[in-house]
């Protein structure tokens, strides 16, 4: 069986972080990396009893979050680098159902000349009849998930811990030091297309 | 389904190889219903669709075993 472990790591600390956001904003759902022979690599998720679930808002509305995480050797020390996102708002009690849903963003460092690094997909058709929305990738920047858990907050109407206005508040604040810690703006080329 | 809330989960799972290997085996059953002998050869014959979340999931517990 998988074993826990519990060095002090700079994933770990990641990982508290956005537990303490979760856990402070919404539910109890608890991320947690997931760790193999892969020296450098981690899987941050919800993953509970051997299977994959959602963060949950309430009893009808979750978010799917994935993230594959390298940690990177910098100067200044180790550092947490995003290889890819998944993050799926969907609208269903039941937390390992990925088939409510109804946005979903996506972002791959590595790149893929067929579609945006950084792209959205929703849950929907165009009123002609002639595009599936999930199958078009609407590109985006590279957003935050404080900019996911925002969208939740003050357009989906999902029970929190706190008000409205303290949440924004938090997740700004936090969303700040998403750009602060970036290190893509600074060292990758421009992301195209 | 109940909901679930798990404040006392670890922060870190470690796995083996072989764990990761029947991860991977469960995820491509219920994403794919395949094996996962069979989603790692479909991935090496570029034969995976490439615009499935739980096909990028089950890559990326693929990569953590490498």
């Amino acid at each position: 069986m998988p074993r826990n472990v519990h060095p002090l790591t700079v994933v770990q600390l990641y990982t508290d972080y956005l537990n303490g956001l979760v856990n402070g904003l919404f539910s109890d759902s608890r991320l947690v990396s997931l760790k193999g022979p892969a020296p450098s690599l981690r899987v941050i998720a919800c993953f509970q009893d051997g299977a994959f679930k959602s963060i949950e808002f309430g009893p009808a509305a979750h978010l799917f979050f994935h993230q594959l995480v390298e940690v990177i050797e910098r100067p200044g020390g180790q550092q947490v680098q995003v290889q890819s996102y998944t993050y799926i708002f969907g609208l269903s009690p039941d937390r390992e159902d990925q088939s409510a849903w109804l946005f979903r963003y996506e972002y791959e460092r590595a790149g893929n000349p067929d579609k945006p690094h950084a792209h959205l997909h929703v849950n929907g058709t165009h009123g002609t009849g002639q595009f599936d929305y999930d199958k078009l990738h609407f590109p985006t920047g590279r957003i935050s998930v404080e900019q996911v858990f925002a969208h939740v907050v003050l357009e989906h109407d999902v029970p929190m811990r706190v008000s409205k206005a303290e949440a924004v508040d938090r997740l700004r604040e936090s969303h700040a030091g998403f750009y602060e810690r970036r290190t893509d703006l600074r060292l990758d080329p421009p992301l195209f297309p | 389904m109940r909901a679930v809330t798990a404040k006392n989960t670890p922060t870190e799972i470690e796995f083996t190889a072989e764990e990761l290997d029947q991860l991977v085996d469960q995820e491509s059953l219920a994403a794919l219903g395949i094996k996962g002998s069979e989603f790692k050869r479909r991935l090496m014959a570029g034969e995976l669709p490439n615009d499935n979340p739980r096909v990028r999931e089950i890559i990326a517990l693929i990569k953590l075993a490498a």
